[in-house]
Order: C-alpha cells, then structure tokens, then sequence
C-alpha cells in the first residue's frame, strides 16, 4: 500500500512517539517483584439484543459466568457489543428465571421489545431520536444510560467482575474489540460517580454507583456506525454531554473530516474512505492514550475476516495498521484476536474465499489466507507470519482470542449443539494472569493491566488449563541453572494456577535481559485436564479416526506442544519498504484445491523468516515427563537454547492432532487451511463422520449428529456426512502462549517491553 | 357397489321433450360470447372461493394450538397456567413475532441469510429424507455390496515411521550429516524433536508427503534412518516397521455393513430426488474467478 504524505508524517510521529514512550510502557521487569496473581479466563467479545445477539445481557452473562448449570463459567467477563444503534431494549429479559430486582421480568416485554414500544420513543436521544424518529437508540446512548446499569447490577449481585467493552465498527476497516474503563465499577472504598448528566433520566430500576461516560463518549467520537452528530445530547438541543471529540496536538478543526456540529471526524465516504478511515482510528488510539492510557484497551478481533485493507472501503487490516495502532498508543493497541470466535459456523470463524466485494477491478476478495488454520486467522497460524513479524521487531503485540457470540445458529440458545457460535467459555478460553495483593473480586483496571502485560494464553476445547511458561538464564559457572531447578520453579506456579517470581527468569509477555553466552532453560509445565471438556459429544474424534486413533471428541488428549523460536531485529520505520505489505491475497495464498503457498511469496514486511519450531515434546516420543500432583497430572518439559548471541522470543503453540492428519495438519504439524471442514463448500469436505449413535441431542451425543453438512458432488466422500459445524471445531483443537522475549546485552533492544 | 340406473318413479309426460313447449331464451344468449362471459365468471366465483378459504397474508389468526403451547411454556417456567391477562400478553409476544416475520419475509430479509438458507435446505431435506424407502435386502445382496466396497473394510498395510527433525539448516547436507549421526547412534530427539507415526495407510503418507516420498520411505530397509525429500524440503525418516493388510471378515461386520448400506442406499435416492427436483430448473453457469483469471492470463 501507497501512503499519501500526510499519511507517512502521522506514521512517523506516532511511531516516535513510541520509541520515546517506550520507557513507560506498562510491562513488568522480569526481575521486579510482583504482586500476587492467578490466570483467570474471561471473554471480552460477545453480542446481545443491545446489538445483534439473540439473547439478552441478563442471559449471556448467566451462561458465560455460571459454573454450575453450563459448567464453562468464566472467571471474568466483559460484555461487549457492536457500536452504531439498535431498536431493541436490552435491559429486558426472556423469562423470570433471568429477573432481577431491578430489572424484573414483564409479561409481554422480553427483550425483542423495541425501545419505542417500551421506554418511548421520546426518551431516544441524537439525531433521529424522539417521536417521530428513527426509533433506533444510539448505542452512545444505551452504553451510557442502559447498558452500563444492567452490567454494574449483576457484576454486584453475582459478585463477579464484569464490566462493559465495544465490539467497535472501526473507520477504514472491519471491527475491533476495545472499551474504555474509566468510571466503570468503582472499587470499594473508590468514591462513587454516579451518571449526572442534564437531561438524564434512569431508564431502568438500577442507579450505579459508576458510569461508562467514557466508554459511550468514545463510541460517539470514534465508532464508524455512530453517524450521530448530536454531541451526545437531546435532539436540537445544547442539553446532555456536549462531547468535544478533539485530540491533544491533532489537528482536530483543521482537518479536511472534521464536522463542527458534531465536534467529530466524519470523514467522506467514496475514494480513499479506508485511508481516511484509518486516519481517523489512529486518532481515536491518540485520544485513548491521551487520556485512558492505561484504562483502555484496542484489539482488532476475526482481523483477517473482510479480506486486507482496502484503500476505497471498511475492509481488513494489513500489517502496517497493526503497527501504526501500536505506535500510536502501545498501551493500548497491544494485541489482536487473529483466533475469531463463530467457531461453529459453516466457514469458521465466518472467514471463506471470495467473501468480500471489493468492487471495481478488484472484485470479489477471499478472508486473508481464504479460510482459518486450526480455528486461528493466518497472521497467527503460519509459522514466520504476521504476528512473528510483530514479535520480530519486539512488540508488545499478543495473542488473544473470544467467542463473538450471536447465537446458536439452527438451534435454540439452549440447546448444546451449534451451527454458529459457541458460548463464551465453551470453546476458546483466554487465560490471564490477573494481579490482585487483597483476594478481593478483581477489578476492570486489574483485568485490563493483566491482559496489557501479555501474560496470557489461549486455548480450545480445554486442550490444557494450566500453562507455566518459563525462560530462565544459565551462565557457566556458579550462574549455571539446571533444569530440576527451573521446572521446580514451573511446576510449583503451574500447580498454584500462579506464575513465577524469580531472579533473571521470565515468563509470557516478559523480557529476559542476559549476556551474550548465555544458556537459556526454557520449561514447560502443563496440564491436560482429565475428564470431559464441554463438547456434547462423546463419540470418537473423526478426524483422529482417519489415523486409527479412537479418542472421544469430549476426551482430547493433549498430543505435542512446540516451542517456536524467531529473531528480534528491532522496529520497522514507517514509511519504509518493510514497514507495509499486504498478505498475499485469493488464490495467491490459498489454491482452491486446499493447499497454500508459502513464505516466499509474502512481502518482507509481513513475516519474520527466522522464526522456526525449534523443539517439539509429546508423549510419543516420551520426552515430557508426567508428574503427578494433588491437583491432577501435569507435563513437565525442559529444552535448553545453547550460548545465545541475538535477541529472540520463544512461544508455544499445543495440539491434540499429531502431524500428517490428512485434512487437518501437515507433515511438519502446522495447521492447514479449515477448507476441509468448512460446509459453506460441501464439494471439498473431505472427513467423514461415520459414527451411529443412539443418543442425538443433550449433552451426551454418542453418534454423529443429523447437522452435520452432507460432502457435495465432487468431493470423494459425497453424500456421506461430513466433519463440519461444531464437530470440526471440537475435532481441531489448539493453544498459543504469548511470547518470552530475550534480549541479549549488545544485540537488538526489545523495545516494547520493559 | 356395481352402479345401477333407475327409472324416475313420475312418469314423464311427452310435452316435457315438446318443441314447441321448450322456453324461448333471447336470441343474445345463444351467442358463443354470452356463454364466454358467463363460464368466465363462473371460474372467477369458483377461484375467489378456493383462494378466499386459503391463507389471507393480511390475516392472522392466532389458533387455539397457538394458545395451548403458549399455556404450556408458560407453565413449565411459572410453574401454573396463565391468566386471562397473561394469557393475552403471550398472544400479543405470538402476535408480534408473527407480524415481525411476516413482515421479514415480505422485505425479503431471509434473502442471503446463509443460516437460513442452510436451516431451509435442512428442512426440505428432512422432507426428502422422510420419503426415502430402502430396498429389501438379503444376505446375497449385503455380501454382494460388501465385495464391492471391500476397500472401506479391509485394514490396509499399514506403517510405523519416525521423523528426527532438524530445526534452523534444514539443508539436504544437513540433514545428511544428521542421518548419518542417527544411524551412528545418536537419539531422535537430539534436535527439535522426534515425530512419531504409528499405523499410517499409504494414503495418508501419499497425501502428507507426496507419492515419491512415499515411495522411497515404504522401500526403506526397517530400522535405517534415510534422507528423503518432500515437497517442502528434506526430512531424516526412518520405517520402524509394516503391519500387513488383513482382509475384512464380512461375518463380524455383518452389522456394520448393513447400516453402510442403508446409508448408502439412503444417499443414493436422495440424491436421485434432489436431480429429479432440479429437471424443474433450467440452470446457468456463469463464468468463475478462477476461468476469468486463466482467461485473462491467457
């Protein structure tokens, strides 16, 4: 992609402005002491009648929290929802099982009841707001007067940390799961501020004691569906927020986009509306750093889905936005959900070739890579990618993942077979280590500093739960360090859901500082659950059945882990030849019989070619060792990196399938492309499920269900049932750590870590 | 019950068949276009019946089914039935439904629903399914279509191999240098890593590794670490042992095979529905991406 000028200079500025900063930047020393934490799994990317998901915040947040009756509950949660607006009044529940005392159950109300036919449409606020209007709220609105309240009210009454975040409709590309915390759930012994706004009026049974202000301020000022142009007040009138969208040191008045009675950017559609798009999102990173830097986060989520970025619409991300976002505001823009959720949809996580219409000569344009890899995008999946190339230049950028519920698909919302989404919690779980000295309920700001520090890490189908990941530096001499020492230190964080604390040893999303020489003991300590996870089906793995392994789809065993290792070469600089570069796109990634191209043919600036699996455990070759504890069995493992003379990051990424699955994994155990499993193409599913069962629905499923796509003609097992919807996503399970990153003393400085 | 004619009990008198007795109509409605008219409206009034006792679009009528499965989800949640007023706030929830999907389906909004679209192909399926009758089968029959399918029954050769991976320079001189410190006694594991396959079919290793792979690795004496090349490069592999292939019994598959060939059969007359449905279509191709871009390339 070409940058105009003015493009390269805000590049350039926010790009210094990150070397500058990056003395602040909020990752912990390796060697500082640390507060006491646990990993704790949460979700922060769900939909309810707030935007466009079949159930409402009372519903989900009771399915994704409950640890009883749908046993997957989270430990934290974060409610999100599209920006732009909605009809339909969320504060109002199915049934009276789901009623509060503040927001009981009506009788003919439930929560398909638009706002006009419930609060009135004379209390809807902005542009098309009153009588007579739209009937649509501005999700400024409901975030700020509605939405917030129900959330404040059952993080109280479950007493369970849940807060509010945005599934933001971005300007210049597709979406992005952010929020701003401030005012949000005020600690006890915080002073409460409670919404005082002129004109405002409770619209439901709550008054919370903290606002979202800055969470629906950021939605009015930044969201690419919030056309509104009311300042956050009563329509025609001065009376309410009064918002004033401008950033420190922008040009805010001045530029070309800017709308004086809105007091925002709403930039022209037309030619170059990506370009001006991304501009206007690079200032919405400026805003929250200017005034949220540390209470804000901005994680670009299913980034590969609506194809790269696309100069002349709202289409992807290539790498070079990933980077300008980090410039901008490193302690915000610090990673991304390349693994989506809509795990169970026909082309999973929605991603498929030919998906997007680009228009004019471009036509029709695939998902980048044209299909997930194992359930992950392809700027995570492939070994040297994206996400390497960010790793490569010492970025603070991880790996996070979360369930984008909607709904079941063909089924109801409580039916536990899926053709479209699973529940937060069900599938993906994203672990993190949360810091909290008091054991009191975890607040947003711990939640948000935890996920900020990268140490954190995914998982599918409860491949593993338990993950201690740690470097250690061993020098020769009295320095040296065994591998019984360091797997002690592993074995007792892993065993305490904790991590370690140790003098010049690091764990994910940390930097291990050493001298040039030195050896670094790198061990693994992890547990593969015992039991069933929370698949409903308990018949043999198909895509395992192809290699004769019998293995239940809701009994996965843990089959290799491997340890990936890339280079630290330091910060690309925008405007260079290798700050940029667009994925291969179509057929030049992914050929229409299934099979990619590779590396060579990605430009330089979107991978990192030294990266590589330097070592691969598994139980076959015997070379993990499992230790028994009172908290079930977990997998010890040790490998050792000779003298180091470069910077680099090591990180790890877990499977269920060994290498060489036909349709799944290939001969070197990286995932191939979901085009085999994906029913939107019945001509090219490949894996048959063959199991009769007697038992096809609840929770107990002991045969291949009736859902399952039929392969179409061409492919060579037409007209059987094929491996597809739910049953592919629990058939392919992985993990991905976040990154050790270590920075040997006169090589390159990792530099977004501290 | 054979059909019988009777003779009419009142005798008929010869002027009923009179001429001169028969009643005069006008000349005009004699005319063929009189007789147009009449049988015309005569089709009208019939179809406004038909149509008029049909499905109205602008008419709902919420039946007493619609209240009984209201009443009965009503209760199971609240535990006794509704109300009067209740009872027409459930209607009302129907009726609101209803005209929303109504509504939804006059403008179109199932269109490029692919959810949709997939839960109606689903559906009609069912219906198909549901037509779907299985030929009597005999033991003949069943032995017969297992002989034909024999190839899903038999357990192929099979094969253990092992893979020492090298990680870094994966060069062919590197991975000689490798190989041969293997077959000199170093462990698998000394490197990366050591994969470890077991029972792999030829076709497994056809599709991971390609056929030439294959074909060196099956030849590979027992025991000998070799190097050989795939498509993405070289690989230090060593043929650990062959399992012979075993010929299916049919006796202990006997079950199996008939729910295959149920299925099978199942399969192949809804297909034969489904083509038989789509003679009704006249269906056009039109030119794809892929075809363009040869086209253009060309």
């Amino acid at each position: 992609m070409e940058f105009k000028k003015r493009e390269i200079s805000l590049a350039v500025a926010a790009a210094m402005g990150a070397l500058t900063l990056a003395a602040v930047i909020a990752s912990p020393m390796a060697t500082a002491a640390k507060a006491a934490g646990k990993y704790v799994a949460g979700d922060i990317h769900n939909h309810t009648t707030c935007s466009d998901g079949a159930i409402s915040m009372q519903k989900l947040i009771k399915k994704s929290t409950d640890k009883t009756e749908t046993p997957w509950g989270l430990d934290w949660f974060v409610q999100a929802g599209h920006g732009g607006n909605g009809n339909r009044n969320c504060s109002l529940v199915e049934d009276a099982t789901l009623e509060t005392p503040a927001y009981p159950y009506v009788v003919g109300k439930g929560p398909t009841t638009t706002w006009a036919n419930s609060i009135g449409a004379d209390k809807l606020k902005g542009d098309g707001g009153g009588v007579g209007g739209s009937g649509n709220m501005w999700r400024w609105q409901s975030i700020q007067e509605v939405q917030y309240q129900v959330v404040e009210h059952l993080n109280s009454l479950k007493d369970l940390p849940i807060f509010l975040g945005l599934e933001s409709v971005v300007a210049g590309h597709e979406h992005t799961s952010m929020s701003v915390i401030a005012g949000q759930v005020p600690a006890a012994g915080d002073a409460a501020t409670p919404l005082n706004v002129p004109g405002y009026t409770p619209l439901g049974g709550y008054v919370a004691s903290g606002n979202a202000t800055a969470l629906a301020q950021w939605s009015y000022c930044f969201d690419r569906g919030d056309t509104d142009t009311s300042r956050g007040n009563i329509k025609g009138s001065s009376v309410g927020n009064n918002w004033n969208c401008a950033v420190p040191g922008s040009l805010n008045e001045g530029d070309v986009s800017w709308n004086s009675t809105a007091q925002k950017l709403i930039p022209a559609g037309g030619t170059g509306t990506g370009n001006k798009g991304h501009n206007k999102t690079v200032e919405a990173m400026k805003w929250m750093k200017a005034y949220h830097a540390n209470g804000s986060y901005y994680i670009p989520t299913h980034l590969e889905r609506a194809g790269p970025f696309n100069a002349d619409g709202n289409n992807g991300f290539n790498i070079e936005h990933l980077r300008n976002f980090n410039n901008a505001a490193p302690t915000v823009a610090f990673g991304f959900e390349t693994q989506p959720g809509h795990g169970a949809s026909a082309n999973r996580g929605e991603y498929q070739p030919n998906r997007n219409n680009f228009g004019g000569t471009a036509g029709l344009v695939d998902s980048v890579g044209g299909t997930t890899y194992g359930g992950t995008g392809v700027y995570g999946s492939v070994v040297g990618g994206v996400w390497d190339a960010m790793l490569g230049e010492g970025r603070n950028y991880w790996f996070l993942a979360s369930s984008d519920w909607h709904n079941r698909g063909s089924f109801g919302p409580d039916d536990r077979r899926s053709t479209q989404d699973f529940y937060p919690g069900e599938y993906q779980r994203n672990y993190t280590m949360v810091r909290s000295s008091t054991g009191a309920k975890l607040t947003p700001q711990q939640i948000v500093d935890g996920m900020r520090t990268g140490n954190n890490f995914v998982s599918s189908g409860q491949l593993i739960d338990r993950l201690a990941f740690v470097a250690c530096a061993s020098y020769p001499g009295p320095g040296a360090r065994s591998n019984a020492t360091v797997e002690a230190l592993a074995l007792a964080a892993a065993t305490n859901n904790a991590d370690i604390d140790a003098a010049n040893c690091a764990t994910m999303g940390e930097k291990l500082v050493v001298r040039p020489g030195a050896e670094i003991v790198v061990t693994i300590v992890a547990r593969d659950p015992e039991g069933a996870n929370f698949s409903p089906y308990t018949f043999p793995n198909p895509s395992l059945k192809q290699i004769g392994l019998d293995q239940p789809l809701n009994k996965p065993v843990l089959d290799h882990i491997d340890v990936i290792r890339g280079l630290v070469t330091g910060y690309k600089t925008p405007g260079a030849a290798d700050y940029s570069g667009e994925w291969p796109r179509n057929t030049n990634w992914l050929r229409t019989d299934g099979t990619t191209a590779d590396l060579s043919v990605v430009p330089a600036g979107a991978k990192n070619t030294s990266a590589s699996i330097i070592k691969t455990f598994s139980g076959a070759a015997a070379n993990w060792t499992p230790v028994a504890t009172a908290d079930g069995t977990f997998l010890k493992m040790t490998y050792r990196i000779p003298a180091v003379s470069a910077s680099q990051y090591v990180r790890l990424r877990g499977t269920n399938l060994p290498a060489a699955v036909p349709y799944e994994t290939d001969a070197n155990g990286n995932p191939l492309a979901d085009l085999y499993t994906n029913a939107g193409d019945t001509t090219k599913l490949r894996i048959p499920c063959t199991t009769v069962g007697t038992v096809l629905t609840g929770d107990a499923i002991n045969g291949c269900p009736a859902h399952l796509a039929t392969a179409g003609v061409g492919s060579p097992i037409a007209g059987q049932k094929a491996v597809s919807y739910d049953v592919a996503a629990w058939s392919d399970l992985w993990f991905y750590s976040n990154p050790i990153y270590i920075q040997v003393n006169g090589s390159t400085q990792v530099a977004g870590v501290q | 019950m054979p059909l019988s004619v009777t003779t009419p009990a009142v005798p008929q008198t010869s002027t009923a068949l009179s001429p001169t007795k028969r009643f005069n109509f006008p000349g005009w409605m004699r005319e063929p276009l009189f007789h147009f008219v009449v049988l015309g409206f005569l089709l009208f009034a019939v179809d406004q019946f038909i149509v008029g006792r049909a499905d109205d679009p602008r008419t709902i009528i919420v039946s007493a089914d619609i209240d009984n499965e209201a009443k009965q989800i009503f209760k199971a949640a609240r535990g006794h039935e509704p109300n009067p007023d209740e009872l027409e706030s459930l209607r009302r929830v129907w009726l609101d439904n209803e005209v929303l999907y109504r509504e939804g389906l006059a403008q179109q909004v199932d269109k490029g629903d692919s959810a949709i679209r997939e839960r109606v192909i689903f559906k009609q399926l069912s219906v198909i399914d549901a037509n779907v009758k299985l030929p009597n089968v005999s033991d003949k029959i069943l032995r017969d279509w297992f002989e034909a399918n024999r190839v899903k029954y038999d357990v192929p050769v099979r094969y253990d191999f092992q893979e020492a991976v090298l990680s870094g320079d994966t060069s062919e001189a590197a991975v000689r240098a490798f190989v041969a410190a293997l077959n000199a006694g170093t462990p698998g594991d000394a490197k990366a890593g050591l994969r470890i396959f077991k029972g792999r079919p030829h076709s497994n290793l056809v599709q991971s590794y390609g056929a030439d792979f294959t074909k060196a690795l099956e030849a590979s004496p027992i025991g000998e670490w070799r190097v050989l090349k795939a498509s993405d490069g070289w690989h230090a592999m060593q043929l650990v042992s062959i399992a012979a292939a075993q010929p299916a019994d049919y006796a202990a598959l006997r079950g199996a095979v008939m729910q295959d060939w149920r299925d099978a059969m199942a399969a192949e007359q809804r297909s034969a529905a489904v083509r038989a449905l789509a003679k009704k279509y006249k269906v056009k191709y039109e030119e794809s991406r892929a075809v363009k871009a040869e086209s253009a390339e060309q």
